[in-house]
């Protein structure tokens, strides 16, 4: 689509009706500030998006010639060629002047399509719009000074890049069915798992626990965000500053030397381990003073050991006494003699029995005689008191009823024995004292080293070349910013075993819940799952991929451009990073140098590289919609100084699409009176414009102001 | 006839609520080991860790003093024969042998007649009984140790050999 | 090649379909088509999810997790 004129009626500085023709190519409009470049941006900006700002928008000088009652029309209208026909869309308004105001009415936009055959066919203006000017492409057309070339300001830039131009945007849609799909056959097993499950509570359990750490991971994922740009921040700081030390090189060393230390510092702090209070527990420590107690406790039960052994052989001669005093207490009371010395053993009166003679009294014993029964009578109480009765033995006395004590008695050889573990104890404290005391020397002697090389360095960066105030400022930030820089670093380290750790603790509770999942839920229901979980994998996984491939394309565009852009000057390159934050991709735009960030480029630096950025995009559109669109811009390039834009205009030339350039530069003035510049012959375009206003005017009265174009 | 020792360790000893405080500062129950819960001065893992510190304590520095009968008794929820078990913490090892010490040292420091207790005089009960009190006793004064100490210097405990240094002040 | 056919195409270049279900590139099928009459549970779901998202009637999220479901009711 090439725009091959813009009439404008009426609008602010233009009165009555300006019109401008253009060719395909470069069409460069010259002004000087407030002459009407801006006021002409305007009415383009209105005739693309509208805006019912209207009063805003009249030509004071038209009011003011125009007598009350009768009325005017404000419009901007725009003719275009495409596809072979020709096609204007004018958007209007009517103003209708009063004894002391006017009034506005009838806004409206009109399109005519011309046919090849002189036709014109009226059509719905902003539809005409629509196809004329794409929205998409519209939002890349239009730049209003140097400030609005960053697109990517806005972090929906990417997603709108991604819609309008690369085929990836057809994938957002399966990422988010993919998704749905997978928590769908998620909460199918879940709930059949549940159910059937017979370890409820716990799967329940699981169930929460997982939440509550899917919650915590996140929530270190955005610390670790925050602090991760907090480091960038403050490096991009530091560079910046570096950047004033003459001594670059020397500063680097010492950088070098500091990290080296600090490295070495975090080193040792790691191998002391002051865990002491659980050391008293863990490895006994609280038991190395021990030994008296265990003395006493062992001397206790010795003694006890004693006294129990003598009062149980006490008690059982006692009893053994006690058992003898009975017995005879019984035969006395019994009446019984006992057998006197020398009465023959039971082996003689058993052969009296037999012979039945007594060999005792020398007479003989018949059966049944009283002698007879008298010795037969002495044998059985014999042979009695030699068995003892069993009641008697339910009667027998026992002194220690329990044997609580014994067990006393092993402790206590036990712990002899590990008396000596005890005791080497002391030597295990004091070796790991030494040790840890021996690590503390170290890390003192190594701050000191570094307090030295911290002093060193700010000797440097003192000994650099700029004023004094401003590298007072510099070296008090820079050292704070130094000592932020490690501590954060020392917070991202935390923050990342942190989420290493959860993520741990995570994937521990989802194996539990899974391993009762497969027993409890179906076995189709856990296929699905899977299935569906892959399919989620691969959704997601191409629409990145897809995403990179557009994103490497306009980077490799965007370079193209950028180095025709900076020819002779700057040597690095445009890189687009890819961030995913919370779900979202976003892009930031980066200049590296040789692998490094180059923080703090100049604005004309920026300013090329918007421009490469948006050209590339340019292209990108053009193929994608195998038809290309003009870009307008007001001023882009005022950091430019004469020689690059001239340059710069040049190379706009070689790319033969339309643009149309507006520029306060190759204007000179004297005493009011301007003029081109001849430089300016050296610029190759299509067609250049002027615009001026008409002098005389009174800047304070509007109405007196009013532009005209003339070419060049 | 279960041994004195398993029958003791089924109890859970009491301590004085004037020394609450101390378990509630001093102790974290539960959460990660290392050097972040001492820099808050927790120093315990749990209630009877705070507990056998304080009566070895106690004991070694020879303080006895029972718990007073107009001062309200607590206790917590593990028995003894829990304290020291691995249980789920990572990083620690299982030092339940320490009840074992516990205990000799309650004999050997306990007034009772293992005599008449074998005899049947006195019953296990009883015995038992005793030994808790001077279980508690040596405990409350090892507690007291900590309250004064805590009194005179509050941040003595933020550094990591503050309990090691209070109970090896013969050895370092 | 239609839309439907490219999209299809950049799903089944998914290193999982290689390592996990160990399909061999010959096997992979180049239309959705085809795809339709593949024995493969996970090529023909893909096929169906795409043949669906790409045709011009918008389906809902319901009806199509249960074409899916339905159909691996039937195939698993």
């Amino acid at each position: 689509m090439i725009i091959r004129k813009i009439v404008i009626k009426n609008f602010l500085c233009y009165f009555g009706t300006k019109t401008f023709e253009f060719e395909n190519g470069l069409n460069v409009i010259l002004g000087d500030n407030g002459e009407g470049k801006t006021k002409f941006f305007e009415a383009i900006y209105w005739l693309f998006n509208g805006g019912k700002n209207f009063a805003s928008m009249v030509s004071a000088k038209a009011l003011k010639e125009t007598n009350p009652d009768d009325k005017f029309d404000v419009s901007v209208l725009m003719e275009v060629e495409q596809y072979a026909s020709i096609k204007s869309i004018q958007r209007s308004f009517t103003v209708l002047k009063t004894e002391k105001d006017y009034n506005i009415s009838n806004s409206r936009i009109i399109g005519v399509e011309e046919t090849k055959d002189g036709e014109r066919i009226r059509m719905d203006g902003e539809k005409l719009l629509d196809i004329v000017l794409p929205p998409e492409i519209r939002k890349y057309s239009l730049f209003k000074g140097e400030s609005e070339l960053n697109i990517f300001n806005n972090k929906d830039a990417l997603n709108i890049l991604v819609n309008s131009f690369s085929s990836a945007k057809h994938y957002d849609k399966y990422l988010a069915q993919g998704a749905s799909l997978k928590k769908k056959a998620e909460a199918a097993v879940d709930k059949e798992s549940r159910h059937n499950s017979k370890k409820q509570t716990q799967y329940k359990n699981l169930e929460n626990e997982i939440v509550r750490l899917h919650k915590g991971r996140e929530k270190i994922q955005e610390l670790l965000n925050i602090s991760e740009s907090e480091r960038q921040t403050l490096e991009m700081h530091i560079e910046e500053s570096e950047r004033y030390v003459d001594n670059a090189e020397s500063l680097e060393t010492i950088n070098n030397r500091i990290k080296d230390i600090n490295s070495k510092i975090r080193q040792e702090e790691s191998v002391i381990k002051e865990n002491y209070t659980t050391y008293l527990f863990d490895d006994n420590w609280i038991l190395t003073n021990f030994e008296n107690v265990h003395r006493t406790f062992a001397e206790k039960i010795k003694k006890l050991q004693s006294d129990r052994r003598k009062l149980q052989s006490d008690f059982d001669r006692e009893e053994g006494i006690k058992a003898g005093k009975e017995k005879l207490k019984k035969e006395i009371i019994e009446g019984l003699t006992p057998l006197p010395v020398g009465v023959p053993a039971k082996a003689y009166m058993e052969e009296m029995l037999d012979a039945e003679y007594c060999t005792v009294c020398n007479r003989p014993a018949k059966k049944g005689t009283p002698s007879y029964n008298y010795i037969q009578k002495r044998l059985k109480e014999y042979l009695d008191s030699l068995t003892p009765k069993i009641k008697e033995q339910q009667e027998k006395k026992v002194l220690f009823k329990h044997d609580y004590t014994r067990m006393l008695f092993k402790l206590s050889s036990t712990h002899e024995d590990t008396l000596a573990t005890l005791r080497e104890k002391k030597s295990e404290i004091k070796e790991i004292f030494e040790f840890n005391a021996t690590r503390k020397e170290a890390i003192k002697k190594l701050k000191e080293r570094l307090q030295l090389e911290i002093k060193d360095r700010e000797k440097i960066i003192g000994s650099s070349s700029i004023g004094e105030n401003k590298l007072a400022n510099i070296l008090k930030n820079y050292s704070s910013w130094q000592r932020d820089i490690n501590s954060t670093n020392n917070n991202l380290r935390n923050l990342e075993s942190d989420l290493k750790q959860i993520s741990k603790e995570l994937e521990a509770k989802i194996k539990q819940k899974e391993e009762i999942d497969i027993d409890a839920a179906s076995s189709f229901l856990i296929e699905t799952r899977n299935i569906l979980r892959n399919i989620e994998v691969i959704f997601r996984d191409t629409k990145e991929v897809k995403y990179d491939e557009f994103i490497t394309q306009l980077e490799k565009k965007s370079n193209l451009m950028f180095q025709k852009i900076n020819a002779d000057d700057f040597t690095g390159k445009i890189v687009f990073k890819k961030r995913n934050i919370g779900g979202k991709s976003n892009i930031t735009i980066e200049l590296q140098e040789n692998g490094k960030i180059f923080y703090s480029p100049n604005q004309s630096l920026v300013t090329s590289m918007h421009m490469g950025i948006l050209f590339a995009i340019s292209e990108l559109a053009s193929e994608l919609k195998e038809e290309s669109f003009p870009m307008i811009f007001d001023a882009p390039t005022s950091s430019f100084g004469e020689t690059k834009t001239k340059d710069f205009l040049n190379l706009v030339y070689q790319t033969g699409k339309q643009r149309i350039i507006l520029f306060y530069d190759f204007i000179s003035k004297e005493n009011d009176v301007q003029s081109i510049k001849p430089e300016f012959e050296e610029v190759k375009r299509h067609k250049a414009f002027w615009l001026k206003r008409q002098r005389p005017f009174d800047k304070n009265d509007l109405s007196t102001i009013n532009t005209e174009i003339s070419s060049i | 006839m279960d041994s004195l020792f398993n029958r003791w360790k089924t109890k859970i000893p009491n301590y004085s609520s004037e020394f609450k405080f101390l378990f509630d500062r001093l102790s974290s129950k539960g959460g990660t080991e290392g050097a972040k819960k001492i820099s808050l001065g927790k120093h315990f893992s749990t209630n009877y860790e705070l507990y056998i510190y304080a009566f070895f304590l106690g004991l070694y520095e020879e303080e006895y003093s029972p718990i007073p009968k107009d001062k309200k008794k607590l206790k917590f929820s593990h028995h003894i024969q829990h304290w020291g078990s691995k249980s789920n913490k990572i990083g620690r090892k299982d030092f339940s042998r320490i009840q074992e010490y516990i205990f000799t040292a309650l004999v050997a420091k306990t007034d009772i007649n293992l005599i008449d207790l074998d005899k049947g005089i006195i019953s296990e009960k009883e015995v038992i009984q005793e030994l808790l009190l001077t279980l508690e006793a040596y405990t409350n004064g090892g507690l007291m140790l900590i309250k004064e100490k805590l009194e005179d210097n509050p941040n003595y405990y933020l550094q990591p050999t503050s309990f090691l240094d209070m109970i090896m002040v013969n050895i370092r | 090649m239609a839309r439907k056919d490219d999209i299809f195409r950049s799903f089944m270049e998914h290193d999982i379909l290689r390592s996990k279900y160990e399909i061999k590139q010959e096997d992979i099928p180049k239309t959705v088509r085809e795809a339709e009459q593949s024995e493969i549970k996970i090529v023909k779901t893909i096929a169906l999810i795409v043949k669906e998202l790409e045709s011009s009637k918008t389906i809902s999220d319901v009806a199509l997790h249960k074409k899916v479901t339905q159909f691996l009711n039937n195939a698993i």
